[in-house]
């Protein structure tokens, strides 16, 4: 639900609230006071009434000059008589308009010569009925001109409020960390909103320096790791030019040089999946996904045939967009793992095709076959990373991939992704 | 062949100038930016090894130096960073070619000659090592004067091998060579190698050649005479 729509239930409840309350009180105070004034206009006659007998010492219908004759009733009761003192209201015909209209009356004794006189005096009223039904009317034309109303104040917020704040949503959303510009989010001249503008420019300003330091720092550590593994490697070299090494010395620098190699090895693909991660990858082109892979299957045919390792594959033309080098990384990883693990004389299946990628192969038993993902996969034979799964989880999150596998009766590892958009 | 290696690390630059010294080039070298620069403006080389990050500057900029002297010196670059940027702005002003650390003496040594080649012929069109001749047009090998069909792979070992002669290589070494630092792992561990070098020894050998190809045992490879 909008905020406004939450904003605008409450009004509208609290306005009826309100209006019924209201609506209520105005019928009220307007019947009060208009009975007060009647009332104060019937005191008057009484008042004249009781006067004029008593001054002139008659009861005879009071001359016109006193009252409108119409307005006043009189009658002689006996103390034995029912009657009832006191305003009242009722309806009485109206020979001038035709109709029965209301009337405020005043019953009111007079005593004259030994005898009680009842007498009332009439004064036409306000239809508090057609009160009512004006109020009613008004009330609801209010309040539906109030919702029509709100609609109208919706449109102009839009455009005259919630621009801003669109604006620093939009920005937000286009925010790239790779690319690490300030938002440079501008005053709206609203309060609420430019505080936002505020902490949010600060803190992606905060996060833009992070990174860089982050980025840096995963560099800086790769640089400081090379060098000395150069060394080592460099120095290797110049020994094994020498002619009179004793078989110990062989033995000792090629465990060294194999051990160099794991450690830079490692190192070099650690950087790759920092670099995935961070989205330093992210020059998203068109990629023949196909060509990818024969290329690199062409070039390490050799490597497949001597392990009498047999190779099928159901390769249509797919492209799609995503980083090249990525591509690189997803493939040669895929591919190293269906050889590395595959056992002599097995087979290898590609099938390619715009919806997914699948690769299955034989393999030998694992030890542990779970979260290969996740993890750095320890390897008795130390010719590899481990980490050639990771990269290829890190590339299918990158590239907005599902990937997943599962191994069938712990001799064939299947590998499946599913090229879904994101 | 005149050398200038422009690298802060003095461990690995003793060991870049025997290897390469022993190849028979004349190498000079330089620790900072500054002596690289003034070594860069004075004098000329065939070929210059610069490592990018240097006390002082860095290696980009005594490429562009280099650049603006009218010379045919080739360059590689050489750097701990496998950074892409890094690599595209070598190239882009006018590096030939870019090797990360850590690298092979060997690898370094083949590139080295790879540019000399390409950048002014005075590497000739052709190598030759005894009865095998290497024609750089057309990536053609004979022996004895007579034509020797050799797979991509093959063809590359071999120039390799006659690049580095006498020199010893460890398998790993040759598997990056043919391989990248990818599938070098591989390939290693399955002595692939073994297998490339034993079609390309029986190759040669059937076609008239000595055997040059040796094992050193634990070691590798050296090719040359024994």
């Amino acid at each position: 639900m909008r905020l406004f729509h939450v904003i605008r239930k409450y009004l509208l409840l609290t306005l009826f609230s309100i209006m019924i309350l209201g609506g209520v009180s105005i019928y009220f105070i307007f019947k009060i006071f208009i009975h007060q004034s009647t009332d104060q206009i019937l005191n008057e006659y009484k008042d004249r009434i009781e006067n004029y007998v008593a001054l002139n010492d008659t009861m005879i219908e009071f001359s016109a000059s006193v009252i409108q004759p119409q307005r006043v009733e009189q009658r002689i009761i006996l103390p034995t008589d029912n009657y009832s003192l006191g305003f009242r209201d009722t309806l009485l015909y109206n020979e001038n308009s035709g109709a029965f209209l209301p009337y405020r009356q005043l019953y009111f004794t007079v005593h004259y010569k030994n005898k009680q006189h009842l007498i009332n005096v009439n004064q036409q009223t306000f239809e508090f009925d057609d009160l009512l039904y004006i109020l009613i009317g008004s009330i609801i034309a209010l309040f539906l001109l109030f919702f029509i109303f709100t609609y109208l104040v919706d449109y102009y917020l839009k455009r005259k409020v919630w621009s801003p704040f669109y604006r620093t949503l939009e920005k937000l959303d286009d925010y790239d960390l790779e690319i690490g510009h300030n938002l440079g989010l501008k005053d709206s001249g609203i309060k609420e909103f430019d505080k936002l503008n505020e902490v949010v420019n600060k803190m992606v300003g905060k996060i833009n320096y992070d990174y860089e330091n982050t980025k840096n720092f995963a560099d800086d550590i790769s640089h400081e790791m090379q060098t000395p593994l150069a060394i080592v490697k460099s120095k290797l070299d110049i020994i094994r030019q020498q002619d009179n090494l004793s078989n110990e010395t062989i033995s000792s620098v090629a465990s060294i040089s194999k051990a160099v190699s794991r450690l830079s090895n490692l190192n070099r693909s650690l950087l790759l999946l920092t670099k995935i991660r961070n989205d330093q990858f992210h020059e998203i082109k068109e990629i023949k996904l196909n060509e990818v892979i024969t290329n690199l299957v062409e070039n390490i045919e050799e490597l497949i045939e001597a392990r009498n390792i047999t190779l099928e594959n159901t390769i249509r033309e797919v492209s799609l967009m995503m980083d090249s080098n990525l591509a690189e990384i997803l493939i040669s990883n895929l591919m190293i793992n269906a050889i590395r693990h595959n056992i002599e004389g097995g087979s290898i299946r590609i099938d390619l095709n715009s919806a997914y990628l699948l690769i299955e192969n034989s393999c030998t038993k694992q030890e542990n076959e779970n979260n290969l993902f996740d993890r750095l996969v320890s390897n008795k034979s130390k010719d590899s990373t481990g980490l050639g799964l990771s990269l290829v989880k890190s590339v299918c999150d990158k590239s907005g991939f599902k990937v997943d596998y599962h191994f069938i009766e712990h001799t064939r590892f299947q590998i499946h992704i599913q090229f879904t958009k994101k | 062949m005149k050398l200038l290696l422009v690298e802060d690390e003095i461990d690995l630059q003793e060991s870049i100038v025997t290897y390469l010294q022993s190849e028979g080039f004349a190498i000079e070298t330089a620790s900072t930016y500054p002596d690289g620069e003034e070594k860069v403006s004075l004098y000329n080389y065939d070929c210059l090894i610069i490592d990018i990050t240097l006390p002082g500057g860095t290696g980009l900029d005594l490429i562009r130096l280099l650049k603006e002297k009218d010379t045919d010196a080739g360059v590689i670059i050489i750097s701990a960073k496998n950074s892409l940027d890094d690599k595209l702005v070598g190239l882009d002003i006018g590096a030939d070619d870019y090797l990360t650390k850590p690298f092979h003496l060997s690898e370094l040594n083949a590139r080295i000659k790879s540019i000399i080649r390409r950048r002014n012929f005075k590497g000739g069109n052709s190598l030759e090592y005894k009865e095998i001749t290497i024609f750089f047009d057309g990536r053609k090998v004979t022996v004895l004067d007579k034509e020797l069909i050799l797979t991509k792979k093959e063809y590359d070992l071999l120039l390799y091998f006659i690049t580095n002669q006498s020199k010893v290589m460890d398998k790993e070494a040759i598997a990056e060579h043919l391989w990248g630092d990818n599938m070098s792992l591989v390939a290693d561990s399955y002595d692939f190698i073994y297998t490339h070098i034993k079609n390309l020894r029986k190759k040669l050998i059937d076609a008239g050649s000595k055997d040059y190809i040796h094992t050193v045992y634990g070691i590798g490879y050296q090719f040359g005479e024994r």
